[in-house]
């Protein structure tokens, strides 16, 4: 199960990826990512691209994370 | 160093966005040195990618991503030309064993044909990443392992790709552990489908084209992101970070791969000459005797020269072998009674005058061999041969029976996006409606799409648009970017290519639309590949000229080779520019040329031909060239030497020859020399081009004697001219066959209309235009009638009798059906006899009554059509009627009463093109006489200058190229009693041009003066209205 936030959240980033996110009031640090992707969305309506994270925190949650070239959101929380 | 090894081109049919020059370019900017193509069941792009690739310095490597049976893709790549040639029969099996456009390459096909092939697992459409996406690992493991007992583990790649989409990781993490287990080796690929990450939004665009989906819809063939671009080493390098082995391994693959096709070597099959000669050259020689004596009776030194000159080119060239084939299709053509002509640069030939593949003698007309062919350009010359558009596929089985199957195909042509169909086609993409495209693209003229945002800038019938800016322009934009996309292979004309090795050696064959077999390459393409293009192409005209001569038979039997060249009534009929329905000469500016000159001979008809073209009329040749044919301008050279080149044509340079024997008279070029001079002058090469060669031409002719400011001026008058010069011996073939339909149109007027109806779509004009004219010079049009109609046109004097073929929706089968039941059965003696003794179907019944084809039965036409509602379907076949018993009920007064003559010729239109019953003109005469306007034949009453209202329907309007650049359109007004030219010049246009193009038939009406020049008369437009303004109001204008 998994729950949509779709937040602004502050990144850190390094080498490109991101390694913590900043999210209610605590840092989860970056364990692993699981999967990499990006989207081009809705081009035509000048939606900007997004490139998507599933990663594992260090303190087991596994969270989906985007970044559009200018802000990091959480998207989903897994259970 | 790495290579990209899975790479798509336009050449992918709507899934590549970016053509093969792109791709080529990024590579080399991104300093890569070699990269493959590997299009989907293709090879289309491999010639210009081979030459693009070397002019850049790039290793090309040929390759193939197929689809398997099951859809399943692989990656193939050509070690070597043996590679090639398995490629070539995998593709060729793929195509012609399945049905068309859905190829499948069977596996132990691709077992049997692996030799010189490196394969690649694919991508995540390939079977192995797809049944790992299934996590059916294990069979994704058999299934390598399988293809690695098949192709070997040297031969065969597990294909790594990241391609950033969601379980992309996953997915190669699993893909390179299966490698490792089964001791084969990984490569990385980026399965890139353009060469830039922006290009993306075009590869959408045709990705939504190809699955007929819009932009907002979602398909699991669109791409979720932009990421399968051409990706620098360094972003593959990082992309791929924990795949480093793979991404080396394309270094080793590249390695291994040579370029697979060497570009022109010659391929044309050894003529199969006859016992008695020992060569080809000998029975060339011998044809070439024969047919002399036969044509020119006598030889004398000039004939004997001229051919042992031609014949010695020929010989040395290699060409012998070419014109006996060439040779042996004509002759089949003529024992079989197929009518043919020769048309283009091969009239210059005396060799092909005497083999009967020419009917123009080019010795007697001093035409120029050079033109078609000279040892120092070297070059294959193109004989081009039209046939009667009927029997050219007789011809083709000809030439598939004598050298067979394995050794023919026809050439293919990469239809490609223009402007139109680009607006239509990003139109329904972006989600514009039918009625929002048609708004566009019915008003758009035939442009390329990369003159679409200049056009939706400047014409004025496309301002002032209901669609919101921003969506415009994205689609204009979109549609500008798909310019010259290959969106589909389809069949050349008449190209077909003859090798004397198997044709699958060079190329695949897929089969057309029409069922025949093509290459996957253009004419370009297949003369790089060495093979030799055969044009047999279809002229209408020709079965127009043998049906009217056919028609004719029971009247006077004209021998078409025997009509006199000279003949007066035909010269007056061009003089009066009654040209409607001529070949060449029947549009408004052939027309309006014809009134002028005063033709009284066949050098101005090849004049004709070669003036109304867009360069002469663009570079104002035109007037100059009728003032001094009537003597109303000094003929004058610029040298004396001139004289004997430019006499014929009053002094102008309309002739490319004539640029050719300038360059040699003048310069002592040397044919070759002088060839040269004439390409760069006809093709519009670059100005520093022109100005080597002038340099050259000027220095040449001041050592012949010509003073510099004599040669200076010599070439700026050849350079001015020779841009638009059209060859003399193309004009010549065509000038022969435009007199001698002047000459069958003016004696015998009702074979050659019939004729030309016989064999539509032809000509310039719509079958409206046709009929009326035909009624202008009293020949009768009798509509289609189900006693007296057949399947062809038929005449009787001076009538012509509409056939069924013409009835729109008309099937071969049903008109078979009526006759064949008229002749076994007899006439058919009412509607209800007919629909008992015909099955038929209903719609096509229905244009039958509308167009008047029971009329005889004097039963009115609204009855008729009541009473074929009625009939009920036969059991056996829901569309058809075997007949019933139809229910004469009890008919209201309505019924009996016939459709108006408004409402009948309204239908005849609708299912023939034209009205039997009336003109629509001549339905409205006497409300528009009301109004003061005047008719086609009255116009020539009116004195210049005079002001008047005319009014009918619009034809073709046009506007060609001026040398102001300003756009003047053209159009001609057709009412019952023929044609009335109207020019509107751009001040007319801005203000009218949504009337002029309006996207549909619009009658029109036109106020305007009335010009008269020579013997024709138009009209200059001051103002276009619809002319259902006038007929609906009730005061005059």
């Amino acid at each position: 199960m998994s729950k949509t936030v779709d937040q602004p959240i502050l990144t850190v980033v390094e080498d490109g990826e991101p390694r913590r996110f900043f999210w209610i009031k605590k840092w989860i640090n970056i364990k692993d990512i699981i999967d990499r992707w990006s989207e081009a969305g809705r081009w035509w309506n000048e939606e900007k691209e997004k490139r998507f994270y599933r990663v594992l925190g260090t303190e087991g949650g596994v969270y989906e994370i985007y970044s559009d070239s200018s802000n990091w959101k959480l998207y989903k929380v897994f259970d | 160093m790495f290579t990209h090894l899975h790479v798509h081109s336009v050449f992918s049919f709507l899934d590549g966005a970016s053509q093969v020059t792109n791709l080529v370019e990024r590579a080399k900017e991104l300093g890569m040195t070699s990269l493959a193509i590997t299009d989907h069941d293709n090879v289309s792009s491999a010639v210009r990618f081979i030459k693009a690739a070397r002019s850049a310095g790039i290793k090309p490597i040929i390759g193939c991503e197929v689809t398997m049976e099951g859809g399943y893709h692989l990656t193939l790549l050509c070690k070597n030309n043996a590679g090639y040639r398995e490629l070539c029969n995998i593709l060729t099996n793929a195509h012609l064993t399945n049905e068309r456009g859905n190829p499948k390459v069977d596996l132990d096909v691709l077992a049997t044909h692996k030799e010189g092939l490196f394969v690649l697992s694919g991508c995540r459409k390939g079977l192995i990443p797809s049944l790992i996406l299934q996590k059916r690992f294990k069979e994704a493991r058999d299934v390598a392992e399988s293809y690695k007992g098949i192709f070997g583990k040297d031969a065969f790649f597990i294909e790594i790709s990241e391609s950033l989409l969601p379980g992309s990781t996953g997915l190669n993490r699993t893909l390179s552990e299966l490698a490792e287990s089964l001791n084969l080796r990984s490569v990385v690929t980026n399965n890139v489908h353009y060469a830039e990450k922006e290009d993306f939004q075009i590869h959408d665009i045709l990705t939504c084209i190809r699955t007929l989906t819009t932009l907002e819809e979602v398909h699991p063939e669109r791409r979720l992101n932009a990421e399968n671009y051409l990706k620098s080493e360094s972003c593959m390098r990082m992309e791929h970070k924990d795949y480093a082995e793979a991404l080396n391994m394309t270094c080793f693959i590249e390695e291994q791969c040579d370029c697979p096709i060497e570009l022109g070597i010659s391929n044309f099959p050894a003529f199969d000459y006859p016992e008695g000669f020992e060569s080809t050259n000998q029975f060339l020689y011998y044809l070439v005797s024969e047919g002399a004596r036969q044509r020119y009776g006598k030889m004398t030194s000039d004939v004997k020269t001229r051919l042992g000159y031609e014949l010695s080119v020929i010989e040395q060239l290699g060409y012998a072998d070419y014109f006996l084939v060439v040779w042996d299709l004509v002759r089949f053509a003529a024992s079989k009674g197929i009518r043919y002509a020769g048309r283009g640069s091969a009239a210059d030939s005396a060799v092909a005058y005497c083999l009967g593949i020419s009917d123009v003698d080019p010795i007697a007309q001093n035409l120029l061999f050079e033109r078609f062919m000279s040892l120092e350009r070297g070059e294959k010359p193109d004989i081009d041969i039209d046939f009667d558009a009927r029997r050219r596929d007789e011809v083709t089985a000809y030439v598939y029976g004598k050298y067979g199957e394995g050794h023919v195909a026809s050439v293919a042509t990469y239809n490609t996006f223009q402007g139109r169909s680009s607006i239509r086609d990003v139109g329904k993409v972006m989600g514009y409606s039918p009625s929002e495209i048609d708004l566009i693209a019915k008003r758009l003229p035939y442009i390329p799409g990369r003159m679409l945002e200049h056009a939706l800038e400047s014409l004025p019938e496309l301002k002032g648009l209901e669609i919101p800016k921003k969506r415009l322009r994205v689609l204009v934009e979109s549609a500008v970017k798909l310019h010259d996309f290959p969106r589909h292979l389809g069949t050349h004309l008449g190209g077909v290519v003859i090798s004397q090795n198997p044709i699958t050696w060079l190329s695949p064959l897929e089969l057309s639309a029409k069922g025949v077999k093509i290459l996957q390459f253009d004419k370009d393409d297949v003369e790089d590949l060495g093979l030799v293009k055969i044009d047999l192409l279809s002229l209408r005209t020709l079965g127009a000229i043998e049906d009217s001569l056919k028609f004719a038979k029971t009247a006077s039997e004209p021998d078409y080779d025997a009509i006199p060249l000279d003949d007066p009534d035909t010269f007056n009929r061009l003089k009066s520019a009654d040209t409607v329905g001529i070949f060449q000469l029947e549009s408004p500016a052939q027309r309006g040329l014809q009134a002028r000159l005063d033709a009284d001979n066949i050098e101005d008809v090849v004049a004709s031909v070669a003036l109304i073209r867009p360069g002469p009329i663009k570079g104002n040749m035109v007037e100059p060239f009728i003032r001094r044919r009537k003597g109303e301008e000094e003929i004058t050279y610029l040298e004396p030497r001139l004289e004997s080149i430019l006499k014929k044509t009053y002094g102008v340079v309309l002739f490319q020859e004539q640029v050719i024997e300038i360059a040699s008279e003048i310069a002592g070029f040397t044919p070759g020399e002088a060839d040269n001079l004439r390409r760069i002058m006809t093709h519009g090469r670059s100005t520093e081009e022109m100005n080597k060669i002038g340099e050259v031409f000027i220095e040449k002719a001041q050592k012949n004697g010509v003073i510099e400011e004599t040669a200076r001026e010599i070439f700026e008058c050849m350079k001015g001219y020779a841009s638009y010069g059209f060859c003399e011996a193309h004009a010549r073939a065509f000038a022969t066959t435009a007199y001698k339909t002047a000459y069958l149109i003016e004696h015998y007027p009702a074979e050659f209309y019939g004729a030309i109806l016989n064999n539509q779509p032809m000509g310039f004009y719509p079958v409206s235009t046709i009929c009326v004219e035909a009624k202008r010079h009293g020949v009768n049009v009798l509509g289609p009638s189900v006693n007296c109609s057949g399947t062809e046109v038929s005449v009787r004097g001076m009538a012509i009798r509409i056939p069924f073929k013409m009835i729109k929706g008309m099937t071969r089968s049903t008109m078979e059906s009526m006759v064949c039941e008229r002749e076994e059965g007899g006439v058919f003696s009412s509607f209800a006899d007919f629909v008992k003794r015909v099955k038929i179907d209903k719609d096509i019944l229905r244009n039958l009554i509308l167009c008047g084809a029971f009329d005889e039965f004097e039963v009115s036409r609204r009855m008729l059509l009541w009473q074929s509602n009625d009939l009920k379907p036969s059991n056996r076949d829901e569309n058809q009627i075997s007949l019933l018993e139809p229910i004469y009920d009890k008919c209201s007064s309505f019924l009996e009463s016939e459709f108006s003559i408004e409402e009948k010729v309204f239908y005849e239109y609708e299912v023939l093109g034209f009205g039997v019953s009336a003109h629509p003109m001549e339905i409205c005469r006497d409300r528009l006489k009301d109004k003061g306007f005047a008719s086609s034949d009255e116009l020539c009453r009116y004195s210049p200058g005079s002001f008047v209202k005319v009014g009918g329907i619009p034809i073709r309007p046009h506007r060609p190229p001026t040398k102001s650049g300003r756009t003047v359109v053209f159009l001609s007004l057709e009412d019952e009693h023929g044609l009335i030219d109207v020019t509107c010049f751009e001040n007319v246009y801005k203000k009218h041009a949504k009337l002029l193009f309006p996207g549909e038939t619009l009658p029109l009406g036109i106020w305007g003066q009335v010009q008269k020049r020579g013997n024709a008369v138009s009209v200059i437009a001051r103002t276009v209205f619809p002319l259902s303004y006038v007929l609906t109001s009730g005061s005059k204008k």
